[in-house]
């Protein structure tokens, strides 16, 4: 199979501590790039899962853009994959170091490839988080891919969660018998060694989740609404403990008008990584079709 | 450390150079990784391996084969002999990039097979070996591997597992790894181990027993949960450090 791509290895950063991979049409080939704005696409880290992402998703996402014209650049974020960690006195905490890292992938894709176009940032998980914070501060960024973020459970998702156990027989089977784990705890008090039952009922009632409060949240969102940056939000089932529903995303945002920029999809039946043949194939499909067809703003401040 | 393109042609192999510090060894060590999920979950204690050497003087060359990593390739094109041909470029690479140096390799899981059917027909003369855990019984291990996996379309005796595609071309080659897939390993080998079994002390023995080869194998037990295998759905996998250590201690 001839490749339709050029892969370019790179250092970049304070003292080149970080690595990262540019991934261009071959020859150029703008391809389906002549017909409107093409973004780079920067993929970001998928919790500690380096460059290549969950499953070399990413590597096969990058080299499938390129052949529709698109140019993207995915890397380690400090202390991830290969990048090293280099001392910043401006940026020592682990927040700050990744909202440093991204602003330096930026200016050498700048250097790179021009960035005219901007760039849509792109994550899962915690990269979905690191994502979506370094598109409200930075002004190039045009659009962003956000797969399973971190997100506040709505009173649509307790009735569902909870709804699912009542109608569970097993659930009916431990209250009438009394072994169902909050009945055991009301009478016993907490046994020494939970059930994996128990202790999962109580990692959901007690995560703390590391998503904004709602309402600066809505703060963020109507930034990027104003800079018409546009927005592909992705839940998976693997998600399950904190989203559970479509629309739990917007039931969640009542109060921001979107104006069209939001891309709004539920894989429900997917885990986490996508790690089945039809869930990849469905969220390559999503994240390609969504790049091709969504009509870009220039980067705010462009000429 | 320096990210590079190796290899010709189509076949382009993402490897990273990571150049010895302070005074040097004078050894090339090349790190071979396994297959699949193993090799995503055992990504970061390569990593820290390659920098613990590196500070004893070694250089490094890591690589991702064909078909895997951030190498050219897709995951259906993965396969073992294909693999053994790049170990091969990565050891010539590795001879070429740091003149007068020998040449060590370290094999985890089914790098392991890899890097010893490579030191049989590479013109790089290896003089040391280091096993990681390596996989002994392969039929074993395809069948573990598919016992939760889903067919492969158009491929009836391929399968995936956990996000990476086994072909059937490649799993009929994995299967046939044996404690025979290690004889041609050189004179001084370590077995670096998180858990031994059975089959790891005949590999022992029969490499110790071999006539041809006046060969030197040491072996070092360092039992942890396995760095190639999730833990506990953390999403992650632990990194061995003792016997990363016993590692970087038997090649200095």
């Amino acid at each position: 199979m001839t490749a339709r791509y050029v892969e370019r290895p790179t250092l970049f950063g304070h003292e080149d501590s970080l690595v990262g991979i540019l991934t261009t049409p071959l020859g150029g080939d703008a391809g389906e790039a002549s017909e409107g704005r093409r973004p780079t696409l920067v993929l970001l880290n998928s919790g500690i899962v380096h460059r290549v992402g969950p499953n070399r998703l990413y590597v096969v996402l990058a080299r499938r853009l390129a052949g529709h014209g698109f140019t993207t650049f995915r890397f380690d974020l400090s202390g991830l994959g290969d990048s090293r960690v280099a001392w910043d006195p401006e940026a020592s905490d682990p927040r700050g170091m990744t909202d440093r890292d991204i602003r330096l992938a930026l200016d050498r894709l700048d250097r790179a490839v021009g960035g005219r176009d901007g760039y849509v940032l792109a994550g899962l998980c915690s990269g979905a988080d690191n994502a979506r914070r370094a598109a409200v501060r930075d002004p190039r960024v045009v659009g962003a891919i956000l797969i399973d973020p971190d997100v506040h459970r709505t009173p649509g998702y307790w009735l569902r969660h909870l709804g699912k156990r009542i109608l569970r027989g097993r659930t009916w089977r431990n209250v009438l018998t009394l072994r169902h784990p909050w009945i055991r705890d009301l009478l016993e008090g907490a046994p020494e060694e939970e059930s994996a039952e128990a202790a999962t009922a109580a990692s959901v009632a007690m995560a703390a989740t590391t998503a904004p409060e709602p309402e600066e949240l809505a703060r963020q969102h109507r930034e990027l609404v104003r800079r018409r940056v546009e927005l592909f939000y992705l839940f998976s089932g693997g998600l399950e403990m904190r989203y559970n529903y479509r629309e739990q995303f917007l039931d969640g945002q009542r109060d921001v008008d979107f104006e069209g920029c939001l891309t709004l999809e539920y894989h429900g039946d997917s885990d986490h990584t996508f790690s089945r043949l039809e869930y990849r194939r469905r969220v390559l499909d999503a994240m390609v079709g969504w790049m091709r067809f969504t009509t870009f703003e220039a980067p705010a401040g462009a000429g | 450390m320096k990210p590079l393109l190796i290899g010709g042609g189509e076949r382009r192999l993402f490897a990273l150079l990571t150049p010895a510090e302070g005074p040097r060894q004078r050894r090339v060590v090349v790190l071979c990784p396994s297959f699949g999920q193993e090799y995503l979950f055992a990504h970061r204690s390569f990593v820290l391996l390659g920098r613990l050497l590196a500070r004893e003087g070694f250089d490094v060359l890591r690589f991702d084969y064909y078909g895997t990593g951030d190498s050219a390739g897709t995951g259906r094109e993965l396969r073992f002999e294909g693999a053994v041909r790049d170990t091969c470029t990565a050891l010539r690479e590795g001879r070429d990039m740091v003149a007068g140096s020998s040449v060590a390799v370290v094999g985890m899981r089914w790098g392991g097979a890899v890097a010893s059917a490579a030191c049989a027909r590479v013109d790089v003369s290896v003089d040391r070996a280091v096993l990681w855990d390596p996989v002994v019984e392969g039929e074993a291990a395809v069948d573990r591997l598919r016992a939760d996996a889903e067919p492969l379309p158009d491929d009836p005796g391929g399968f995936h597992s956990h996000g990476f595609p086994f072909p059937a071309p490649l799993l009929a080659e994995l299967a046939a790894v044996s404690a025979g897939s290690y004889d041609d390993l050189p004179h001084r080998v370590l077995l670096a181990l998180s858990s031994e079994s059975p089959a790891h002390r005949e590999l022992s023995e029969r490499l110790r027993g071999d006539r041809d080869v006046d060969r030197e194998v040491d072996r070092v037990l360092r039992p942890s949960a396995p760095s190639w295998q999730e833990l506990e759905d953390s999403g992650a996998a632990p990194i061995p450090h003792d016997l990363l250590g016993a590692i970087v201690a038997w090649l200095a």
